[in-house]
């Protein structure tokens, strides 16, 4: 495939198809955060080769795209691409969102010494549970539709202090579905172990290292449809976290 | 679901460092890939290992590696963290 192809190709991102190569390009170069991460994403086909070597090459000299310049697109699933690209930290860290719980927790979890002995290590963990409006994202031009607010927890990595915004659903974030009346109850802990979801039945612990989950089975475990941990389980079945 | 069999089994590769979570065990690890996770078995204890992580010990039998997931408000789709 020559480059002069590419050039005159229709792009898809985030599911919107129509975008032309130049805003592909600031596009991925906002959505990845190397072009390493560009390569695993995107280039899933031997015929995208060349598309990645442009990409190589020019990677340094392409402009991400602002959160501002998502606020002047008019299209709103544009927008919505343009948001998914910027992420979900640095629009959560440039739009001053709501604290709407914050819980600190002890815990009590399993680590190994050099000779992979077992001790108990207690640390400190703490979560935070967010919100934007909707109306500071989205600006519908009719009244058929209240633009959906979007929840994220912030957490940070015990290990590497590094700090991670994750997207959780409403219902997760609030405690209430939409058409409830019933009043909101946020809560951060509920929101990240959402974020664990499993496909068995009856574990008997879990183990985190990074975004690696280990659930360990028992003799009555069994397949089930996908499932994502509630508070109580989170509390309860995690053994070791790093 | 092919069986397959390893002593050393990448996890999964963290940042763009190049950064693995790897788990070793001395006797081959019995693995199979499913839609939602890989499931595996020890047959003697395996070792977790990370280069920003502690590492873990996992003890003999049947587990299941899965993802931390997000929510991705703009499609309304549930995908795997990277951490």
């Amino acid at each position: 495939m020559k480059l002069i192809d590419l050039k005159d190709m229709e792009y898809s991102i985030s599911g919107l198809k129509g975008f032309t190569f130049s805003e592909a390009l600031r596009f991925w170069r906002t959505k990845f955060e190397t072009v390493k991460h560009f390569h695993r994403d995107v280039i899933t086909h031997p015929n995208l080769k060349e598309l990645g070597s442009f990409m190589e090459g020019n990677w340094e000299n392409i402009i991400p795209i602002t959160v501002q310049e998502a606020f002047q697109e008019q299209n709103m699933e544009r927008r919505r691409v343009m948001f998914d690209c910027i992420g979900v930290a640095r629009l959560f860290q440039k739009l001053e969102p709501e604290l709407l719980d914050r819980q600190t927790i002890g815990k009590k979890r399993t680590r190994w010494n050099e000779h992979n002995e077992p001790y108990e290590h207690d640390f400190q963990d703490s979560y935070e549970l967010y919100r934007i409006s909707g109306q500071k994202l989205f600006v519908f031009e009719t009244f058929q539709r209240k633009p959906d607010a979007v929840y994220a927890v912030r957490c940070w990595c015990t290990t590497t202090g590094r700090e991670y915004w994750i997207y959780v659903p409403e219902e997760i974030a609030t405690g209430k579905t939409r058409w409830s009346s019933a009043e909101e109850k946020p809560d951060a802990i509920r929101a990240i172990a959402w974020t664990i979801r499993l496909d068995l039945s009856h574990p008997k612990r879990i183990y985190r290292q990074g975004d690696i989950i280990i659930a360990e089975e028992t003799e009555d475990s069994k397949t089930v449809a996908p499932y994502h941990l509630t508070k109580e389980q989170y509390l309860e079945l995690m053994f070791s976290e790093s | 679901m092919n069986k397959q069999m390893s002593k050393r089994l990448v996890l999964g590769e963290g940042e763009a460092i190049g950064h693995k979570h790897v788990l070793e065990c001395n006797r081959d690890i019995e693995f199979t890939r499913h839609t939602d996770c890989l499931r595996l078995q020890l047959r003697n204890l395996g070792i977790l290992t990370h280069d920003e992580h502690a590492h873990m010990v996992l003890p003999v039998g049947f587990h299941r590696r899965y993802h931390q997931v997000e929510f991705n408000p703009m499609d309304n789709t549930v995908n795997r963290v990277f951490d």
